[in-house]
């Protein structure tokens, strides 16, 4: 991996957001005529490249990924089967998707349970502070200690009270 | 270690195999402790889908990049080979490129290994394992069989790696896992032989695919017999 590759991994595992729009301009011209020429619609390739973008940022984040080749090889690994499974459902208009759409209702995420719906739209209406504390703690993975390494609450102790206090109110949300 | 700091490296991949097993073996005697797991994945999964809406609407946002280099000298030199090709494309227009005849004919294999009873309250690392496969998430399905298969070997779960590899577009990845698969006496014979045609028409290699589906037609003449006729008729020799 190119010392360029760790420094912008580096700062992806930071949430740094502007490093994840440097790695998406700097790979979206070579995704999109990869796409192109396996015959998929501009709109429908910059809508794959955003995912598999995403896909990567989001792994990265949560400890779940690991990249052994370069940034681009994996971003373009992962969106070459992404282009032909778009491009698979695009021609054979597969009953399985309009299944799924049939039995979710309109505005339901895809791919989410009806709880986890619930608790994603709990989640956001929680204040920001709540938002942010449990973020790191369930999305990120971070310990309560590095939580508040990396934030201005005092001791453990206080972020721990806070994040009960966050899903005390997330529970009211849903209640209601 | 605290109950929830558990379940949160739990989830975030950071226990050994040894707390890992330790924690499923608790989470079977104890339905509290199982659904406080299962809290803990919901919410992280509904924040993630939260999260997601606010990245792609960030991404959407930003404009087209430009082109990094000039290209018309390439262009120009690009067209002088069209024209010398074009003749040869011509006699071979009726042909589908192979990595679309991948995209046509790939679905992953449904699990019949290990069937998943929903709703049940624990589960055991195998379960999770089919259980992400048959959800899709073809990276944890990876993941988990991956670490069974380095306690275990069992060529029906190596046959489920590779094709949780092969979802995701690791072909080389996948390649490696269906050629220990074994070639005979195994129920997924010649499944393995049409996934592994697939995996070459994947990689845009007509030759090494024609050959399994030659083998495939050869050992197995009622499997998929019509796809496979179709593709031998596609990955013909000129």
């Amino acid at each position: 991996m190119s010392p360029k590759d760790k420094q912008l991994l580096q700062r992806l595992q930071q949430e740094d957001k502007q490093a994840l729009e440097e790695v998406y301009l700097a790979y979206q011209h070579d995704f999109l005529r990869m796409a192109r020429k396996n015959g998929l619609r501009q709109e429908d390739a910059l809508d794959v490249y955003q995912d598999v973008v995403i896909d990567f940022y989001q792994q990265l984040l949560n400890g779940t990924s690991t990249i052994n080749s370069s940034i681009k090889a994996y971003l373009l690994g992962m969106g070459r089967f992404k282009c032909y499974k778009r491009l698979s459902q695009q021609r054979q208009e597969l009953p399985l998707a309009a299944d799924r759409i049939m039995e979710s209702p309109a505005d339901q995420t895809p791919g989410l349970s009806d709880e986890q719906e619930q608790l994603r739209i709990g989640f956001s209406r929680l204040s920001p502070s709540c938002q942010e504390v449990l973020r790191m703690f369930y999305y990120r993975g971070l310990s309560l200690s590095d939580i508040v390494e990396q934030t201005q609450y005092n001791n453990t102790n206080t972020v721990k009270s806070h994040k009960s206090r966050c899903l005390k109110r997330l529970s009211e949300l849903i209640k209601n | 270690m605290d109950q929830e700091g558990r379940i949160r490296k739990y989830w975030h991949g950071m226990l050994s195999d040894q707390e890992k097993d330790a924690l499923e073996t608790e989470m079977r005697a104890d339905a509290n402790l199982a659904k406080e797991v299962q809290h803990f994945r919901d919410l992280q999964l509904a924040i993630a889908a939260e999260e997601r809406q606010a990245l792609k609407q960030q991404l959407g946002s930003l404009p087209l990049a430009g082109r990094r280099r000039r290209l018309w000298p390439i262009a120009a030199a690009a067209a002088v080979l069209l024209l010398l090709a074009a003749a040869w494309f011509l006699q071979r227009a009726d042909l589908t490129p192979p990595e679309e005849l991948f995209a046509t004919y790939y679905e992953p294999y449904p699990n019949v290994t290990h069937p998943v009873v929903r709703q049940q309250e624990t589960a055991d690392s195998l379960t999770l394992a089919f259980a992400a496969y048959e959800q899709g998430d073809y990276a944890v399905a990876a993941e988990r069989l991956e670490q069974l298969l380095a306690r275990q070997d069992d060529p029906e779960w190596r046959f489920y790696l590779a094709l949780s590899l092969l979802s995701q577009g690791e072909y080389a990845a996948a390649r490696a896992q269906l050629e220990q698969l074994p070639t005979a006496n195994f129920r997924f014979q010649a499944e393995t032989l049409w996934y592994r045609a697939l995996l070459s028409l994947g990689e845009g290699d007509k030759v090494t695919a024609r050959t399994h589906l030659l083998a495939l037609r050869e050992r197995a003449p009622d499997y998929e017999s019509a796809a496979v006729a179709r593709l031998l008729e596609e990955t013909a020799p000129e």
